[in-house]
């Protein structure tokens, strides 16, 4: 595959892909011209442009271990702490520009896990799936493919194991293997990106036991392999986006991911890109350490976003008169707080990170587990306290074509009219920024987007030591 | 401005942090510099160790774009905010005054 430099190379390279998209019962024939997509792609494609600015050179690309090319950061294994953090500042910059996700994170957070987790497969089992694995980086580092993260299952009854439920596909197994591949059945769900990603790299969604071996599968397939269907999940207002420009919000870089069910109809895999099958007790370490790099992230890209919410807050307030407030000010200081709260969990589980035995740099998971944990929180409280502030004009404004009616169009900017010298369509406009950004699919994301909150709980319980906590407090009072 | 004059300006190097959360607009900044200084140096952000003289443009105080400068440390500038700006304009002066 030709290597994707350029904003233009990505979007060109996802009309030729073919992939079997469906948009509301309907096949997309191609997804870089449908304006339910566009907003995801365009976002996504700024992974592509920022890596080409001497601005953002620094975080945006990196040096393969393997090959000493230069790489776009989001095909990197990190190779130290500063990697880490770097990471971390990447997604940040990037958020600033887009006030929305841009989905390449989980598909460079599954290299990541892959990468260190094959290592230690092979260390047990003496199979070669790491150097298979390098083989198949070097093609995602030189052709600089966009990656879809595929580990959460569709899980059915979630009181039963894969094994046990009724319907075999609700966990996406191993179907058949033959000399020359293996054949999968099943489905992702939430798939961050999926639409206009060019490939998948399957994982497993949870720990196995020895009856769900078929389940224990690792595996990368392009999305436009045959029996591969991506149909894109509804979002709140997603009409919008088939409107005028002011009332979509963020126009051009829309809203969340943009998340698909992703189907594997018995779809072949060759040997080459199979890296777990069948060896169910690594399962677990691998779901453990594509949850913690996730996590790592979300201070980085939600505090990015979150710092474009405090800005169209705080000009929501100038506009309207109450920046001077006290309590408006107090209000934005508590945003800023919550923001930087966020954001410092992910550079500090960064900064005490450490070297894997497979040579790949990986962050604390307490720490990372708690940073997405502090997300869950903290945005649905920033996002209060803009609306707080913006007040209940964001849930009660006209449209945009009341504004430019010949017929009302005055008195809309007559009663909308704020701050002396604002145009009221900029006031208009930033209000709906914050309507896209505080609500509905927005938050949703931030509850259980890298896990829900209670996944975050489970590894306190493994991870928080609290044998430990309980011998400090004895020795400190006397007791034996 | 002739061949002759071209080859005789110093080039200047522009080397840049990556942006993470600058407090000020780092491109913006440097546009302005460029804009006054166009006669008198090329400026480049491209084969930085080519460079007679660098500036290394951070976005805050942490200044990321010195890492890995060391070859430079007596002929580059720093700047880290807005403020800097003036102390950047004398800096190319007394660079200019230089010579050679």
């Amino acid at each position: 595959m030709k290597r994707i430099v350029t904003k233009e190379d990505y979007i060109q390279s996802l009309k030729d892909l073919h992939h079997v998209v469906y948009y509301n019962g309907k096949r997309v024939e191609d997804v870089t011209e449908h304006p339910a997509l566009r907003p995801h792609i365009n976002s996504a494609a700024l992974t592509y442009e920022l890596a080409l600015r001497p601005e953002h050179e620094d975080l945006m690309t990196a040096t393969s271990h393997l090959t000493g090319r230069k790489i776009n950061r989001f095909t990197h294994i990190h190779q130290s702490v500063d990697d880490l953090i770097k990471k971390v500042q990447m997604l940040r910059l990037i958020a600033h520009e887009t006030g929305s996700c841009f989905q390449r994170c989980v598909g460079f957070d599954a290299l990541n896990a892959t990468y260190m987790t094959t290592y230690d497969i092979d260390q047990k089992y003496k199979t070669d799936y790491f150097e298979r694995f390098k083989k198949y980086l070097i093609h995602i580092q030189d052709s600089n493919v966009m990656l879809v993260g595929g580990m959460t299952d569709v899980k059915g009854d979630r009181s039963l194991p894969p094994a046990k439920q009724s319907d075999p596909d609700l966990f996406t197994h191993i179907v058949e293997r033959r000399s020359d591949g293996i054949i999968i059945r099943g489905a992702k769900a939430h798939m961050t990106g999926g639409v206009n990603s060019h490939e998948i790299l399957i994982m497993p969604t949870q720990a196995m036991r020895e009856e769900d071996k078929d389940y224990a599968l690792a595996c990368a397939i392009p999305l436009n392999t045959p029996g591969v269907v991506l149909i894109f999940g509804r979002q709140t207002n997603e009409e919008r986006k088939f409107e005028e420009e002011i009332d979509v919000g963020n126009p051009l870089y829309g809203l969340v991911g943009g998340e698909a069910l992703i189907v594997f109809e018995n779809v072949f895999v060759p040997w080459e890109r199979v890296f777990l099958c069948g060896e169910y007790d690594m399962a677990g370490l691998l779901v453990e350490r594509f949850a913690t790099l996730h996590r790592q992230n979300y201070g980085g890209c939600k505090g990015g976003v979150s710092d474009v919410l405090v800005g169209a807050t705080a000009l929501a307030a100038e506009y309207q008169g109450t920046a001077g407030a006290s309590h408006v000010k107090e209000k934005l200081a508590e945003m800023i707080h919550l923001a930087e709260t966020i954001y410092s969990g992910s550079v500090a589980c960064s900064a005490m990170g450490y070297k894997t035995p497979s040579g790949a740099y990986y962050p604390d998971p307490l720490l990372a587990n708690t940073t997405k944990h502090n997300v869950t929180r903290h945005i649905y409280e920033i996002a209060r306290l803009a609306h707080d502030i913006a007040g209940g004009i964001i849930a009660t404004m006209p449209f945009q074509g009341d504004l430019e009616s010949s017929e009302v169009g005055r008195y809309v900017k007559k009663y909308l009219a704020g701050a002396k010298g604002i145009p009221v369509e900029a006031r208009i406009k930033i209000l709906r920024l914050i309507e896209n950004m505080s609500g509905g699919t927005a938050l949703v994301e931030s509850m259980h987007g890298a896990g829900s909150p209670q996944t975050q709980k489970v590894m306190y319980g493994r991870l928080g030591n609290l044998e430990q906590k309980k011998r400090w407090a004895k020795r400190i009072v006397g007791i034996e | 401005m002739g061949g002759d004059a071209m080859d005789n300006m110093k080039k200047i190097g522009i080397k840049y942090c990556g942006g993470c959360n600058p407090s000020y607009e780092r491109v913006e900044v440097v546009q302005r510099v460029q804009s006054l200084f166009k006669d008198r140096f090329i400026f480049s952000v491209d084969d930085l160790q080519d460079s007679d003289r660098m500036v290394l443009v951070s976005g805050c105080p942490r200044a990321c774009a010195n890492k890995n400068s060391g070859n430079f440390e007596p002929l580059s500038h720093s700047i880290l905010g807005e403020d800097d700006f003036e102390s950047l304009i004398k800096w190319l002066t007394a660079s200019d005054q230089e010579g050679g």
